[in-house]
C-alpha cells in the first residue's frame, strides 16, 4: 500500500500543513505524508478533503483547527506501528467527518474540542490487530458549548495473539446544553485475539442526548447461515463477513481513489 | 425431487416437527399454511440444514440424495433455495459481491468455469428485471437499509440468479403492500418451469391468487393434518383453521 502511486497518478495532491483557505487549490484531495509535527488550519469556504498518511514509525502530533463554518473530511490511515496524537478544534458551525483505518498496531489518541456552537463531529474508525499487534485507539470528544453534535462508530478486530483496545470518553461541559453525542464500539474477537473496550461518559449538563454502546462478539451466525444457504462455503462466508465488517468503515471514506487500495490493504491484513 | 418421511425436529429438547410426510415433484407448486407456531418456518429451516435443530427422519432426500449427510452450502449447491422470512443484513458486503461469490461457488461445485465480470453484470441486470429491482441496489450492502418490500424482492432476485431446482419461500408475502406483493409473486411465477418446483409458506390466500398451488397443506402442531387443492386456501381464508383443528384428534 503506497500513497505515492496515487499522487503520481494525479489523484491526490501533496500538502505540507499550514493554512487552507480560498487561495488553496482544492481540486484534488490534499494528502499529508508521515507528518511529525503538523498544524493545519482550515478557513476555506468550500469543503476540504484531507488525507493524513502514516506508514513510518515516527511519532506524530497533528493539530487540525476548523474556522467557523469550515467543513473537513479527514481520512487517516495507519499502516505501521507508531504513536500519534491528533487534536481537532472546531469553531462555530464547523463540521468534521473523520474516517480512520488502523492496520499496523498504532497507538492513536484523538481529542476533539467542540468549542463553537452548532459544530459537529463524526468519526468512523476501524482497527485490525493481527499477529502480535497491540492497537490502541483512544477518542475523547469534548462538548464545551451548547448545540453541538458528535457521532462515533469504532470497529475493532483482534486475531492471533493481538490486542485491540478502545478507550472512549464523551465529555459534556456544564454549559453544553442540547448536546447530541453518540458513541458506539463494536468488536470481533477471533482465535486468541483479545479486545479491551472502555467507553465512558462524563456529563455535567442536564439537557443532553447521549448514548454509548460497546459490544464484543464473534461473527454473526445468522448472516453466515444466510450466505451458506446461497451456496457459499462456511469459510468464505466467515471471511466475507469479516471483510464486510471492516470495509463498511472504508466505504465511509470520501476519497474514492483511496477506497480500493484500503480494501486491498484490509484484506491483506486479515490474512496475517 | 424432495421426499420427506416421518420427519421429526426439536430444539432445546422441545419437539417442533412431529412426523412430517411430504413430497414435491418437478413442476409442482405447493403451499403450506397453518396457524402461527405450527412449525412452518422450522420445516423450511430443517430442509435448508440449519444446525440448531436435532433432526431425525425415515427419509429426507433431494433428487435421491440424503440431505442429512449434507452441509447447508452443499444442499444449496444441489439446487435448494430458501427465501428467508427475515432476510439478513450484511454490512460492508455488497449485493454484487455476495451474488458473484454465491454464483461462482455454485458453478465451481458443478465443475463449471466462473463467470467473467461482464457475463456476471449482464446476468445481474437481466435478473433484476424479474422483480423490477433497481440495478443500483446491487452496489449496496446486502439488505442493509432496504425497505420490507425491497428485502423480499431481493430474495426473489437471488432466486433468479441462482436458478434453483426447488425454492422454498418462507412468508415471502409478509409485510408487503399490494404492489410489492404483485411484483414479488409475479416474479416467482416467471421463474417457474416444468423442471423446477416451488413451496410457498404463507398465511394468506392473496399470494396464491398469483402463485396458484397444485396442493395446499395445513401444518398444525408439527404435523401436516390436511391436504387439498387450491380451493382449500380459499376455504381457510373464509373460515379460519378452527374447523380443521377441532376435527383433528391428537
Amino acid at each position: 500500500m503506497d500513497i505515492k502511486n496515487l499522487i503520481a497518478e494525479g489523484l491526490l495532491q501533496p500538502f505540507k500543513g499550514g493554512r487552507i483557505d480560498d487561495a488553496t487549490s482544492l481540486a484534488l484531495p490534499l494528502v499529508v505524508e508521515n507528518p511529525h509535527k503538523c498544524d493545519i488550519e482550515v478557513c476555506a469556504s468550500q469543503p476540504v478533503s484531507l488525507v493524513v498518511w502514516h506508514d513510518n514509525a515516527k511519532e506524530c502530533a497533528l493539530t487540525l483547527r476548523l474556522a467557523p463554518h469550515a467543513v473537513v473530511a479527514l481520512t487517516e490511515v495507519y499502516a505501521s506501528a507508531k504513536y500519534v496524537d491528533v487534536r481537532i478544534e472546531q469553531a462555530e458551525g464547523s463540521e468534521c467527518r473523520v474516517t480512520t483505518i488502523m492496520l499496523g498496531g498504532a497507538h492513536t489518541s484523538y481529542e476533539t474540542l467542540l468549542q463553537g456552537s452548532h459544530s459537529s463531529f463524526k468519526m468512523d474508525a476501524a482497527y485490525v490487530a493481527a499477529g502480535f499487534d497491540h492497537s490502541v485507539l483512544s477518542l475523547v470528544t469534548r462538548h464545551l458549548v451548547a448545540d453541538c453534535k458528535s457521532a462515533s462508530v469504532i470497529k475493532g478486530v483482534a486475531s492471533g495473539k493481538a490486542t485491540g483496545e478502545f478507550k472512549g470518553l464523551v465529555f459534556v461541559a456544564q454549559d453544553a446544553q442540547r448536546t447530541d453525542a453518540q458513541q458506539t464500539n463494536r468488536n470481533i474477537e477471533l482465535g486468541g485475539g483479545r479486545i479491551v473496550s472502555e467507553p465512558q461518559l462524563e456529563i455535567y449538563a442536564d439537557d443532553v442526548k447521549c448514548s454509548h454502546g460497546s459490544t464484543v462478539g464473534q461473527l454473526d451466525e445468522q448472516a453466515i447461515y444466510y450466505m451458506r444457504q446461497r451456496g457459499i462455503s462456511k469459510e468464505s462466508a466467515e471471511r466475507l463477513l469479516l471483510e464486510g465488517f471492516v470495509e463498511d468503515v472504508v466505504s465511509k471514506c470520501e476519497v474514492e481513489a483511496l477506497r480500493e487500495m484500503l480494501n486491498e490493504a484490509v484484506q491483506a491484513k486479515l490474512n496475517e | 425431487m424432495l421426499k420427506i418421511k416421518n420427519l421429526h425436529a426439536s430444539v432445546d429438547g422441545k419437539e417442533i416437527l412431529r412426523g412430517i410426510d411430504f413430497e414435491v415433484k418437478a413442476g409442482e407448486v405447493h403451499a403450506i399454511m397453518g396457524p402461527n407456531g405450527s412449525g412452518k418456518s422450522t420445516l423450511a429451516s430443517v430442509i435448508a440444514g440449519h444446525n440448531k435443530f436435532e433432526v431425525s427422519a425415515d427419509e429426507l432426500s433431494f433428487e435421491g440424495e440424503n440431505l442429512l449427510d449434507m452441509s447447508i452450502e452443499e444442499r444449496a449447491r444441489k439446487g435448494l433455495f430458501l427465501g428467508f422470512q427475515y432476510p439478513v443484513e450484511i454490512p460492508g458486503v455488497t449485493m454484487a459481491n455476495f451474488m458473484k461469490i454465491a454464483v461462482n461457488e455454485q458453478r465451481k461445485s458443478r465443475g463449471e468455469e466462473p463467470l467473467t465480470a461482464a457475463e456476471f453484470l449482464k446476468m445481474m441486470r437481466e435478473k433484476a428485471k424479474v422483480v423490477e429491482l433497481d440495478a443500483k441496489m446491487t452496489s449496496r450492502a446486502v439488505n442493509e437499509g432496504f425497505s420490507g418490500g425491497e428485502k423480499k424482492k431481493n430474495e426473489i432476485f437471488q432466486m433468479a440468479m441462482l436458478d434453483p431446482k426447488l425454492a422454498i419461500l418462507d412468508e415471502t408475502d409478509s409485510g408487503l403492500d399490494i404492489d410489492a406483493l404483485r411484483i414479488v409473486a409475479t416474479g416467482v411465477t416467471k421463474l417457474h418451469t416444468p423442471q423446477n418446483a416451488t413451496v410457498v409458506i404463507t398465511h394468506y390466500q392473496r399470494l396464491l391468487d398469483y402463485i396458484v398451488p397444485d396442493f395446499v397443506h395445513v401444518l398444525y402442531k408439527g404435523k401436516i393434518i390436511y391436504s387439498g387443492d387450491k380451493s382449500l386456501a380459499l376455504k381457510l381464508e373464509k373460515e379460519g383453521y378452527d374447523w380443521l383443528i377441532n376435527d383433528y384428534k391428537e
